[in-house]
């Protein structure tokens, strides 16, 4: 069969792993997503492709490891993980919200609280800032 | 363009029946909707089906039970909103002339699960860190709460009204009434959701005739004309989301409204997609029923049940009638039409002629929802 040296072949993405992005930041305490060089928009899990700009062009970012927190739930019923567990959403310090463990007692729980990322044994969790 | 009309509808009453199929539940719903519009299968031009866990060509296998094929049979997923989207889907082909008589179909059986949340198709990193739809849901209404000073007994209150409307409409899952007691004392899910705050797993199936002008013209007798239908995508946001404000249903109300050359005053019913609790009060301020800020007041008015402004979820929505996913659209678009042919039964809002419906849903992560649906219809007498 003739090939056109022209012809574009397309490679699949091979997507990081949703389940691998979360161990890796249960092991280092560390948020690690992108950000694009061209327009810096940062993204959580990381992107090849800028949502803004749609440039290619991205490097590895460290996000911040501090914000505050925007809402929070003690979940009972899950089809995902062993209950009970805390989530909550975060507006990091540097623009991008997360979702994460929560490890602050119960009573001293609010909106808008500062918060921290922390290492711990559960890893992804924060605490009072 | 042709205008488009529904001419029958109906639904297979919603529940748990573990001992029917797919098809099982969908035949029975598309007889129903053609008996309804005193019309013959061979009159059908196109389907439309919409489920999310029925399996590979469930449109043909529903059709070709009942003896009819060749006819093309589309199979739509999109999540809660499948079934406003396969109704978008036969108001299209009716519409633009191609055929004269399009079918939509919806059908879910959620018992082959069990009890409890339901499997995410695909792992994103928010299911894996644990974001089940109630822990979703329920983190919308901890900043529901926190923001409008509500409790989560405001919050019980509107699945005390939507059980109160159930307990009228025999297609519901359940049929008896609760108490802000008992939805406080029943089984914590995430907090401040317990279980009485979401909507049950089951099955169920509906089905509605679009018909054009032409035909409508022909069969006369009670319809209703639809007058808009609007279907949105979630936008990406990474940083900061006003979870109370979803612009999803926001921007489809307001295209809905436009295209329908009305509003939110000019509604005699909504049929909307109260997942849980926090969705209808949320839903309240973004369809423009109330404003910013007042969907609890609203409530506690009686605004939003029979002899207020506007009757929501009449049938019981999602809370007391259940929510088979894929076929959730399209039960919303029966209880419309029996509304605005005024055959409700016990449960009729008085000389309703516009109604309006709304489905949103799917999760995925960065999106407030991945799809949402809303359609107006208005009553359409003998002609």
């Amino acid at each position: 069969m003739a090939t056109d040296e022209e012809t574009l072949i397309l490679e699949p993405w091979i997507e990081a792993d949703a389940g691998e992005a979360v161990a890796t930041i249960r092991r280092e305490g560390q948020i690690v997503g992108s950000g694009c060089i061209e327009c810096g928009q940062a993204a959580f899990p990381p992107v090849r492709v800028c949502r803004k700009c749609h440039a290619s062009n991205q490097e590895a970012r460290m996000l911040a490891n501090q914000g505050t927190l925007y809402s929070y739930t003690v979940v009972q019923v899950s089809s995902r993980r062993a209950v009970p567990y805390t989530v909550c959403y975060v507006d990091l310090a540097d623009g991008l919200r997360v979702l994460g463990d929560l490890e602050i007692p119960p009573e001293a729980l609010a909106c808008d609280l500062e918060v921290r990322l922390i290492h711990s044994p559960t890893g992804w969790a924060f605490q009072c800032a | 363009m042709s205008l488009a009309y529904v001419m029958g509808a109906a639904m297979v009453r919603m529940g748990r029946h573990p001992r029917s199929s797919y098809v099982g539940l969908g035949a029975p719903a598309v007889l129903g909707a053609l008996q309804s519009a005193g019309m013959s299968l061979e009159a059908v031009g196109s389907v439309s089906c919409s489920h999310s866990f029925g399996g590979p060509l469930l449109g043909q296998r529903i059709m070709s039970r009942l003896g009819a094929g060749r006819l093309p049979v589309t199979n739509v997923e999109n999540a809660c909103s499948g079934g406003g989207t396969a109704f978008r889907a036969a108001i299209q082909d009716v519409e633009s002339g191609r055929v004269d008589v399009a079918l939509a179909i919806g059908v879910e059986s959620l018992s082959q699960f069990g009890k409890g949340t339901l499997p995410l198709p695909e792992a994103d990193v928010e299911s894996e860190i644990g974001l089940v739809m109630p822990a979703l849901y329920a983190l919308r209404a901890r900043r529901f709460m926190y923001e409008r000073d509500a409790s989560v007994s405001d919050l019980a209150l509107i699945s005390v009204k939507n059980r109160r409307h159930g307990s009228n409409n025999p297609y519901a899952q359940f049929h008896s009434e609760v108490t802000v007691e008992d939805v406080l004392a029943s089984r914590p899910i995430a907090d401040p959701l317990t279980l009485l705050q979401c909507c049950p797993t089951g099955d169920g199936a509906a089905a509605v005739v679009v018909v054009s002008e032409k035909v409508r013209r022909r069969l006369g007798g009670p319809a209703a004309r639809v007058l808009a239908s609007a279907l949105h995508s979630g936008q990406y946001e990474s940083g900061r989301r006003d979870m109370l404000t979803p612009e999803i249903t926001a921007e489809s109300a307001r295209e809905a409204y436009e295209m329908a050359g009305l509003g939110p005053d000019d509604l005699d019913l909504v049929e909307l997609h109260d997942a849980f609790s926090i969705a209808e009060l949320v839903y309240y301020e973004m369809l423009g029923l109330c404003k910013v800020g007042g969907a609890v007041q609203f409530l506690k008015s009686g605004s939003s049940t029979y002899g207020g402004d506007v009757v929501v979820n009449p049938s019981g929505g999602l809370l007391s009638r259940g929510h088979p996913i894929g076929a959730t659209g399209l039960a919303q678009i029966v209880e419309c039409f029996l509304q605005l042919t005024q055959r409700a039964g016990s449960r009729q809002v008085e000389g309703a002629s516009v109604g309006l419906t709304h489905v949103t849903g799917g999760g995925v992560a960065g999106l407030d929802h991945g799809a949402c649906s809303i359609h107006i219809l208005a009553a359409d007498g003998t002609c």
